[in-house]
């Protein structure tokens, strides 16, 4: 996708980082939504044009991908947070879609912020030598 | 610990039996046909049966059920018979729901789990396949409203993709009977829709479980293992 010359507030910030658990087998994407408005047009666009450039810096058929995103549960969140979690759900569907066999299997985690169990028993499957079929798949772990 | 895989000596129960052995469990094994290594025989919709798995869950510790049982239910909607369809719902559903409908308390008061495998058929509809999708849709369905009952135990459902099993063969050649085409032409056809580009192994589903039984949360995960070809 192309660049914007002028950035705008995304919904999302994005940081790479590597469990040490799973080290350098599975690629953790960790997207915050931030409290850009999510009716603004362009903070969707920001988000998902930042999601896509950061996913293509991972595009290789080996590389296994996981976007982990904390949000609250689904009971108490808000419909701005759904809003760029369904917008995440589908961009990564469509993705995989698209891609086909040019990329590794890529899915979407998501936890509230004290889930790190369930979170590091997740990267481990997904790391697993059995792990590699599920792609393009949402993993929503919340409690309700 | 302990789990129960039913289904155990099909392609799918079987890995999922093996991944847990390996992973440290004591497993037991349930098919409605004999095979070697089978705990308990017979169809969980008989009486007799199923008291004697869920005796068997009482006494043995058993914190895990693993129902990985099924049929295959190819047929166009307009070419099925009556009696297969009351065949397809009693084994893929009806008999999951009996088989929790016993044995849940035990699970819950042990901290257990319930594991369904369901099918991507289950998140997605198949022509000539209508039948099975609804009783794996059914499953899917039941298994989220049941998750909310107080004092469940937890409840998890994997959709596995096309996996290389028995039961996808005989799904395969059934499309192909209905289509008029060849079982090689209905797999050619169905790996051009899945982006990973093959068929899934049974250790693959059987791995998911056992993620899926280590889970703490208690919400419902249903989880799509299928490739990419059926997403959620």
């Amino acid at each position: 996708m192309s660049n914007n010359t002028e950035p705008s507030p995304s919904l999302v910030t994005l940081e790479m980082w590597t469990s040490p658990i799973t080290s350098d087998s599975l690629s953790i994407i960790r997207a915050e939504v931030t409290s850009a408005d999510p009716s603004n047009g362009s903070a969707l666009a920001a988000a998902i044009d930042d999601t896509v450039n950061t996913l293509n810096t991972l595009r290789s058929p080996n590389a296994r991908v996981v976007i982990d995103v904390r949000a609250r549960r689904a009971s108490i969140a808000t419909a701005e947070q759904d809003s760029i979690l369904e917008a995440l759900r589908g961009l990564i569907q469509g993705y995989v879609a698209e891609s086909g066999g040019q990329i590794g299997p890529v899915n979407l985690v998501v936890t509230t912020a004290d889930q790190t169990e369930d979170r590091d028993l997740t990267w481990t499957y997904l790391a697993d030598p059995d792990g590699a079929f599920a792609r393009g798949a949402t993993f929503d772990l919340r409690e309700e | 610990m302990s789990v129960l895989v039913t289904g155990a000596a099909g392609g799918i129960g079987s890995a999922v039996a093996t991944v847990f052995e390996a992973a440290g469990y004591r497993v037991f094994r349930h098919d409605a046909r004999p095979d070697v290594n089978m705990t308990i025989v017979g169809n969980l919709l008989d009486a007799t049966t199923l008291t004697a798995v869920t005796n068997l869950v009482s006494e043995e510790g058993i914190s895990m059920i693993v129902a990985a049982h099924g049929i295959a239910g190819p047929g166009a909607l307009d070419t099925i018979s009556t009696e297969f369809l009351e065949r397809i719902i009693d084994i893929n559903t009806r008999s999951v729901i009996a088989l929790y409908g016993e044995t849940a308390p035990y699970l819950s008061g042990r901290g257990g789990s319930f594991i369904v495998v369901s099918s991507q058929a289950g998140l997605v509809g198949e022509a000539g396949n209508a039948v099975y999708s609804a009783s794996k849709f059914a499953l899917v369905g039941w298994a989220r409203s049941i998750s909310r009952s107080a004092g469940s135990p937890r409840i998890r459902v994997v959709c596995p993709g096309m996996t290389e099993t028995p039961l996808l063969v005989k799904a395969f050649e059934g499309n192909a009977a209905d289509l008029g085409i060849t079982y090689e032409e209905v797999l050619a056809d169905r790996m051009k829709k899945v982006p990973g580009g093959r068929l899934g192994r049974p250790s693959e589903i059987g791995r998911t479980a056992l993620w899926l039984s280590e889970l703490l949360t208690s919400a419902c995960v249903v989880a799509p293992v299928t490739g990419g070809e059926v997403l959620r």
